[in-house]
This record gives C-alpha cells, sequence and structure tokens, in this order.
C-alpha cells in the first residue's frame, strides 16, 4: 500500500505570500504599535497608587474554515484584553477590560485595587518582578502581517480541484495570526513580543466509501507550512484508508504520526509536568526524579525560546521563559512551577506564571519532544504486529492521573502493520492507555517534528515528532 | 449602540448585501476561587465589542471589532464575504423567519454581580478550609463564576433583538491521596459545579458549606474502596453524569452543521444523517430527548439565538425513535426543517454555530427509591471524572467518580475508578427506567465546545435517574 509520510518542505505555498488583486480584503496588521502600547501600559500605571500590573495580549487573526472543498466560514478578529493586577500588601485583585484607552485602564486598575482589598492574602506572593532580560525571538512575518483573505481562497482553490479530481472532498481550517504580548509594572518591569501564527489543517473524506485523511502543520512564517504537499497528504491518506476493515479490540504495537503524538503529549504538562501536579500526588514524575520514567529514546522539554517551535519570551508576569526538561534521556528531571508552587518546593519559579485571574497553576506554553534518528517507514519496517495512527479525537486524560491513563479515538487514517508494511486500512479503535508504562516503551522516536498550535488560546504550541511504542491497549472498535 | 449597528446594517444594505446582521455583546464575567483555605482567583472582567456577518452572492464573511466606533467593520465583513466567493461551495441561503422586535431578559431574583465580594470570598475560602481537614485530603478547591451578557442584535431583515442573560454557578472538589493513590469528589458536580441561568439565589440554595463532610469523606474512603471489577452490570445514573450523557451521546450527534458536515475541521461529524431522521430507532421506548430554551434557570434557556431566532421547544427523540435536529437558518433551508433558535456565539468575536440549548431526557414514571429497589446487583455511577467519544458520536467512555453496587435497594459496597463504554443507539435502548419529575432537575454544563477558533458554549440538560441494561463496565487502572 502506498502512503505519504514524507515532512512537508518548508517552502512557500503556491498562492501564497503574493498579494491578492481585486477585492482581497481586510489584511492582517499589528493592533497597535510597540511604542503606543508600552506608553498607554506606563502611562496607566502612574494612576495605580501601589503595586499593579498591566497584561496586553491582543490578535488581528483570518481564520478561513472550509468544508466540502469550499469556504464556509470566512472571519477576520481584532481584540486586545488588559489585565490589571494590583497588589495590596499580599492581597490581590484582577480586573480586565478589552481596550487600550486610559480612562479604561485606569479603571480596571482601580477595580483591581477594589478586588485586592476584598481579598485575602497569598502568602507565597512575592511581589511584581522587576526588570529582566529576554532571549531572541523571531521577527513577525511580513507574509503574515499584510495578508488578506483573498490570498488564503486563492491558496486553497487549487487544492479543492485536486481533491476532488481524486473524488475526495476537503474539510479544515487555514489561519494566519499576529499576536502582541506586553507585560508592564509598578516595579520597573516592562516587555513586549509580537509574534506571527501560519496554521493549515487538512481532512481529505470520502463519504460513499469512508475515506478520511489528515495533515496539519503550523509556523510562525507562512513560508513554513507547505500547503500543497500538505493537502495532497491528507488526499492520499483518505483514498488508502477507503475500504477499512475490523481489527479486534487487543494489545499491540503502534506508530503514532506527530498529530496523534501532540495530542496526547498536549495533556501531560497539565497532569504531571507543573508543581501543583506534584503537589498533589497526580504527576506520575512524583517521587521518581532521578529516576528512569521512560526509554533513553524520550526527552520531553518546555522551552518558549527554541525557535524550532513557536517562540514565547516571557510569561505572564514578565518573568523570562528558560528551559525546562521534564524527562531528559529517559529520566525524572523537573518541572514547572509559579511563585506558588516554587515556594512550596522550594524551588525558583521558571517563567511558566499563569494569565492574570486563571489560578496560580504553572502553564508550559512550549511543549518539545527531542527529534530521534527515525523516519515513519523506518517505524513500520520495525513493526511485527501493529497499528499506526495518524491522529485521535476527544482524548481525555483524567481517567486515572497517577498513571497518566487515557482514553481516546483514532480518527482520520489508522491502519495495520505486520511483518514491517502497512497492510490494510483499519476501522477506528478506542485506546485506553497508561502513559506512564507506555513511556517504558517507547523505542523509536522520529527525526521529523511537526508543529500543532493550542486550538483554544492565543499562545501554546507542542513540536513533536512520530513515535512508536511496544504495546498499546486498543480497548475497543467503533463502526467506520 | 442600536443607532451604530443599525448604521452599520444601512450601510450594508445600500451595498446590496444578501444579508447582514450586527451584534454588540458586553459581557461581565467574575470568577472567586480558593484552594486550601487560600483565595486565589479574585477577579472581575468585561468584553465589548461587535461582530457583523454578511451574506454576500450566497458567500459568507465575518468581521468583528473591540472599537465601538469603528463602523468600518462592516466593510471588512463585506469584504470577507468577497474573498469567500473565490472559492466557495454551494451558495448559502437562510430559512424565512419573522423578523424580531423584542427584548428579553434572565428571570434573576439577587443579580450575582451586586453581592458584596467579600461575602463571595468568605464562603469560599470557608468551604475549601473545612474541606482540606481531612487528614488525607491534599487539595480542596471551591470555585464561583457569573456571567452577565448584554447583546443587542440587528439584521438585514429588520430584526431588533435586545437581551441580557445572567449566568452562574459553583463548585466544590476535594481531593485525597495515599500511596500513589488520587481520588476527589465534587459538589454538587465536577467540572467547575452546576451552573444555572439565574442570580446568586441559586448559589445560596447549593448550600456548598453543608456538603463539605460528605464530600470530604467520600473522597478519604474511595482511598481504600476497590477498583470496580470488570464485568457486565447493570447500570444506573445519577443526574450530573446522566446530563453529560445525554451531551455527548444525543446533543452533539443532532447539531445539523455537524451533520451536514461543516464542523469536521475540529468536531467532527455525526451518525444521526438526515436518511434516519423519522425513523431510526435511537433508543427504547423510554427515552424521550426534548429540545427547549424556555426552561426557567436552565443553563440552556435564552430568548433569541444570535441569528435573532426566538428559542424553540420541540422532540428530539420521541419515544426511542429520532426525530428532530438543532438547526440554524442556513441548515434549516438546506432541510426545509422550521429554525429552532440554536445558533450562539460565545463573545462578539465570534461567529454564530448551531449550539445545544437545554437538551432534556423527559422524566419517566418510576419513583428513585423503587429503582433501586428493583435493582439489586447494578452500579450505581455518580459524577463525571473523564470522557471521550469517537468524531460519529458513536463509541463512548466515561469514568465517574464514585460507584456503589446496589443491594437492598440501598447504596451498599463502594468502588473507585469506575468506568463505562458502549455505542450510542445500544447504549439508549437498553434504557428500561426514567425516574419521574420530582427527581428531574436540569444540569448546567458550562464547558462545551466548538468551532476553529474555539468557542465555549454554556448549555443545559435535564435528567432524572435512569438505568440502562447490561453495560460494559470497569475500572481505569
Amino acid at each position: 500500500m502506498k502512503r505519504v509520510t514524507k515532512k512537508p518542505a518548508r517552502r512557500a505555498s503556491k498562492g501564497a505570500g503574493k498579494r491578492a488583486g481585486g477585492q482581497a480584503g481586510p489584511a492582517i496588521s499589528p493592533v497597535a504599535s510597540r511604542e503606543k502600547v508600552l506608553s498607554a501600559l506606563r502611562e496607566a500605571l502612574k494612576s495605580a497608587g501601589g503595586e499593579a500590573e498591566l497584561v496586553y495580549i491582543a490578535h488581528d487573526s483570518g481564520t478561513t474554515r472550509f468544508a466540502a472543498s469550499g469556504i464556509h466560514q470566512n472571519m477576520s478578529e481584532r481584540g486586545v484584553s488588559v489585565s490589571a493586577r494590583v497588589a495590596v500588601g499580599k492581597k490581590l485583585g484582577v480586573a480586565s477590560v478589552n481596550s487600550l484607552a486610559k480612562g479604561e485602564l485606569v479603571a480596571a486598575l482601580k477595580r483591581a485595587r477594589e478586588i485586592a482589598n476584598s481579598s485575602k492574602p497569598l502568602a507565597e506572593f512575592p511581589g511584581f518582578p522587576g526588570p529582566q532580560t529576554y532571549g531572541p525571538a523571531p521577527h513577525p512575518d511580513p507574509a503574515i502581517v499584510g495578508q488578506a483573505p483573498a490570498e488564503r481562497a486563492d491558496a486553497l482553490k487549487p487544492l479543492f480541484a485536486a481533491a476532488t479530481k481524486s473524488r475526495t472532498e476537503l474539510h479544515g481550517a487555514l489561519i494566519a495570526r499576529t499576536t502582541q504580548l506586553a507585560v508592564a509594572n509598578t516595579s520597573g518591569l516592562t516587555a513586549f513580543h509580537e509574534g506571527t501564527l501560519a496554521d493549515a489543517q487538512f481532512i481529505a473524506m470520502d463519504a460513499g466509501i469512508g475515506g478520511s485523511g489528515y495533515s496539519a502543520d503550523a509556523a510562525p512564517r507562512w513560508d513554513g507550512i507547505d500547503l500543497p504537499t500538505l493537502a495532497d497528504m491528507a488526499i492520499r491518506k483518505c483514498v488508502d484508508s477507503r475500504k477499512p476493515r475490523d481489527l479486534d479490540p487487543g494489545t499491540y504495537e503502534v506508530i503514532l504520526e506527530p498529530a496523534a503524538v501532540a495530542e496526547i503529549f498536549s495533556w501531560l504538562p497539565w497532569i504531571a509536568f507543573t508543581g501543583r501536579s506534584v503537589e498533589d500526588g497526580q504527576s506520575f514524575l512524583k517521587d521518581k526524579f532521578g529516576q528512569m520514567v521512560a526509554t533513553d529514546a524520550v526527552t520531553i522539554y518546555d522551552d518558549g525560546l527554541d525557535s524550532e517551535g513557536i517562540p514565547l519570551p516571557f510569561d505572564f508576569e514578565g518573568r523570562p521563559k528558560k528551559s525546562v526538561y521534564f524527562i531528559d534521556r529517559g529520566v525524572a528531571r523537573e518541572v514547572a512551577h509559579d511563585v506558588v508552587s516554587a515556594a512550596n518546593a522550594k524551588a525558583r519559579p521558571t517563567g511558566h506564571a499563569p494569565f492574570p485571574g486563571m489560578g496560580v497553576t504553572a502553564m508550559p506554553l512550549n511543549l518539545f519532544v527531542a527529534p530521534g534518528m527515525s523516519s515513519v517507514e523506518e517505524m513500520i519496517a520495525q513493526t511485527h504486529r501493529g497499528v499506526l495512527v495518524t491522529r485521535f479525537h476527544y482524548l481525555n486524560g483524567l481517567l486515572n492521573p497517577p498513571i497518566a491513563l487515557f482514553t481516546g479515538m483514532t480518527r482520520d487514517g489508522a491502519f495495520w502493520v505486520e511483518d514491517g508494511k502497512v497492510r490494510h486500512p483499519i476501522k477506528n479503535m478506542r485506546f485506553t492507555q497508561s502513559i506512564a508504562k507506555a513511556l517504558h516503551g517507547a523505542e523509536l522516536v522520529g527525526r521529523d517534528r511537526t508543529i500543532t498550535p493550542n486550538t483554544w488560546a492565543s499562545f501554546g504550541s507542542a513540536c513533536v515528532p512520530a513515535m512508536k511504542f511496544r504495546e498499546w491497549v486498543f480497548s475497543s472498535k467503533t463502526e467506520f | 449602540m442600536k443607532a451604530a449597528l443599525q448604521e452599520i446594517i444601512q450601510h450594508l444594505k445600500k451595498k446590496k448585501v444578501d444579508y447582514a446582521d450586527a451584534r454588540y455583546v458586553d459581557s461581565d464575567e467574575e470568577t472567586v476561587g480558593a484552594r486550601n483555605g487560600v483565595l486565589e482567583v479574585n477577579s472581575r472582567s468585561r468584553s465589548r465589542g461587535i461582530g457583523v456577518r454578511v451574506l454576500w452572492n450566497g458567500s459568507w464573511g465575518f468581521a468583528a471589532t473591540d472599537d465601538l466606533a469603528d463602523l468600518g467593520v462592516a466593510d471588512r465583513a463585506l469584504a470577507v464575504a468577497q474573498a469567500t466567493a473565490r472559492a466557495s461551495a454551494a451558495p448559502a441561503r437562510l430559512a424565512d423567519v419573522e423578523p424580531a422586535k423584542a427584548s428579553w431578559k434572565t428571570p434573576c431574583r439577587i443579580d450575582p454581580f451586586t453581592v458584596p465580594l467579600a461575602k463571595k470570598v468568605a464562603l469560599l475560602t470557608s468551604v475549601s478550609e473545612s474541606l482540606k481537614k481531612g487528614k488525607r485530603i491534599v487539595s480542596a478547591n471551591a470555585v464561583y463564576t457569573a456571567y452577565k451578557t448584554r447583546k443587542i442584535f440587528a439584521s438585514s431583515e429588520g430584526a431588533l433583538i435586545e437581551q441580557e442573560i445572567i449566568e452562574c454557578g459553583a463548585g466544590a472538589v476535594a481531593t485525597a491521596a495515599a500511596n500513589g493513590i488520587v481520588q476527589s469528589r465534587s459538589y454538587p458536580n465536577s467540572h467547575r459545579g452546576d451552573f444555572v441561568t439565574g442570580g446568586w439565589e441559586h448559589i445560596e440554595a447549593m448550600k456548598l458549606a453543608d456538603h463539605v463532610e460528605e464530600v470530604r469523606d467520600e473522597a478519604e474512603q474511595l482511598l481504600d474502596a476497590p477498583d470496580l471489577p470488570e464485568g457486565t452490570y447493570d447500570l444506573i445514573l445519577w443526574g450530573p453524569q446522566l446530563s453529560l450523557q445525554i451531551h455527548e451521546s444525543c446533543g452533539h450527534p443532532i447539531e445539523l452543521d455537524r451533520v451536514l458536515g461543516t464542523e469536521q475541521s475540529l468536531a467532527g461529524g455525526s451518525f444521526l444523517q438526515p436518511d434516519k431522521l423519522g425513523k431510526f430507532k435511537y433508543g427504547s421506548e423510554y427515552v424521550t430527548i426534548s429540545l427547549d430554551g424556555t426552561i426557567p434557570g436552565g443553563l440552556g434557556s435564552y430568548g433569541y439565538d444570535d441569528e435573532g431566532v426566538p428559542t424553540a421547544r420541540g422532540p428530539v427523540i420521541d419515544g426511542g425513535v429520532f426525530v428532530g435536529y438543532l438547526t440554524s437558518r442556513e441548515t434549516s433551508a438546506k432541510m426545509k426543517l422550521k429554525p429552532n433558535g440554536a445558533m450562539r456565539a460565545d463573545s462578539w468575536s465570534r461567529i454564530p454555530l448551531i449550539r445545544m440549548m437545554n437538551i432534556s431526557l423527559e422524566p419517566g414514571n418510576w419513583e428513585a427509591d423503587e429503582l433501586l429497589a428493583d435493582s439489586n446487583g447494578a452500579i450505581l455511577c455518580d459524577i463525571n471524572k473523564s470522557w471521550s467519544i469517537d468524531d460519529r458520536r458513536l463509541n463512548f467512555q466515561f469514568g465517574c467518580e464514585a460507584a456503589w453496587q446496589i443491594k437492598n435497594g440501598k447504596k451498599g459496597k463502594l468502588f473507585r475508578n469506575p468506568m463505562y463504554s458502549g455505542m450510542t443507539p445500544q447504549f439508549w435502548n437498553a434504557c428500561d427506567a426514567v425516574c419521574s419529575k420530582p427527581h428531574w432537575r436540569v444540569w448546567g454544563v458550562a464547558n462545551c465546545g466548538k468551532g476553529v477558533p474555539g468557542q465555549t458554549a454554556r448549555v443545559g440538560h435535564g435528567a432524572a435517574p435512569s438505568r440502562f441494561r447490561g453495560i460494559k463496565m470497569g475500572a481505569s487502572r
């Protein structure tokens, strides 16, 4: 069976990057200049009347969604959020507005002070940090800043035609976004970051015969995603997955392509890789630091400065990001800390402060799995009886956190592999698997990585390769 | 803002658009949260903006702005629609509705935003501090959230609708840990508690402080309880877990946008394809499920949706037979159905999607004590811990916080890590008992995700304890 597993080349997509003529639509642009943002924050802080911090987030984004090889939802959104956090001693209050106007910011600071006065002290609060130095981050991509929705439409049109030729339909989304984050406080800290994101997801479907294929990629630059190759991968996978057969539930070897690895590993920071999760006994790393918790093929870390991902040089308090190795060549090393969990663990904050008003759990937003040496084809060649999984659907990692027990369904292409070859597509399967256990059987790690951005927020991504595990429990099957 | 919205609409009408609507949304949110007696979250946010939808030559465009003076948002929405037309599929058409001129407000006795903050702080810190007192309790959390959303909707067809929707909820959870085992119990529900449309009176009626001891003790008891042995059991679902079962296996698959394939890129599709409408045996004769956006206090209750369509009541599953979808004006036109007011956006900056209102299993005839007396050996599962279902909403698996084996009409042996799984139609066809109206109530689900970019909807599900025969169960271990 012919399969497409090659990594898309980092080159400009046909049609992308060119400025469309005619009625091209609203171009993406930064919401405000760095000078305007920082000046507004500094000016407002003069009225704070005590310790205070302002956190500014803004985005201008174009989201083009398509279904059945036609655009059906097309959105231009532009918005600002500014959160004022005020400390009265160790009592904290947060008030947010969606404006950079001085009157609004002053009102937010006043409201935050009123809330702080009604609060109770947070003993571990160390005060707002002073001025910091930050690592480098890439400049915004001019192919995204200035992009109009017509450019996305023109880039998609030939891909829809290619899908039709293969008797498939394309569904998915093409997103271009510029995002700004700024922090300023009364201790003299000012920080500003502006980034861009290109994000493409393709699902090719053949409702008649039951095939379905998926491919996706994201990058800080528009030419970092190769739209024709991504669409082709989804279409060819859909064609390959027509007429799937039943597979009995059981324990098999498994090859997880990057989208499937990202689904799982994006959950792990929340249930296992923070100081809070260790404190609460939820983390499978608890009491295992310095011990092997995976094969030596596995290194998992968070790094806001790694240019292979979507860099973010500081957290929501303006503390510099630093790399945190959760698992280093199989050994449990450290977890991400906010100020409270750091105080409880007698550790230092790691640059993972949450957004104001979201509680005090550290937020690892830049997850990486270090690349290995294998291609997916090499993983297939080394599989005796196993399942090749494109991606998962509706994953849940809350079944039993101390063993990181997860469940989820395969989706958009699952294949039976036997004696080193892909044999045939299979109907979708449910897995119920302890990831803590699976990591001890991580045999191979892919050499190419794919970025998967956080669907639910302006920040956050996972940059992961394919992985092969010795054992994976497929607990039931479905009808398609 | 009415004048600004009407100016936008008039401007777009002059441009000869097929249809346009403009929506102003001004939303307040307040969250207070405490952990182990320490106040960790005390925040208030406000967000205001305008979202404009334009249908031009059958192609949609949407633009949103937080600058209330930026009427150029109208031209941007039109330009986006014109860009869509370069690669759109079949042209969109809208089912007819009578343009409404109306206002609607959530019935509310005590506006939660008027309750002194100190009172909320005292309640939540006190509850979490008391919960933490168990010897093996490692964390105890209590949280309250309230939302107030003011909306004005204007359309090119002449609709002009004002609404104020007030929602609030609260909950508490105790987590116990020992010897590498971690167990949690929540009240009144997990996932931040239970939510309603209504006011602070709902928070007071929860009596959070009165349930501290029970929650704390059960969390600790679960540490010593055995895992539920794998097997096939009769299953009794209590309200909170049954509400999520309805949500995932009925509420989502009846969303007509999913059915018609326009939400494949994140949410997936549905097994309830149009050829099944009116004839598919979804459940047993005891299963009647309704959509109803008018239930007082239901988290999915409102006056009009974000297309200006009045919320509706109607059958979804009638005596086990699948008979109804949740619809938009566009999907209604495709299927020649009447729109039922299900299009909602989670903010001014998002387009409306088909979302649930209150999707409820109608009450049956059983008294709860009769059901338990008739269910010797059955397993009763309470409060959701984990959830997963395939992208056509067939194969599901749920984990719950606790389970008890019914013995002599009462809750007997306690089990930890209970988990059950099945296929949607088989599961609902295995339902042979639903409790009566006195045992029925609407539970709020405040975190329903859908769409790209992601949107979060707040929806409701009425449910009474119900029994399902011969369900595959086990433990998440």
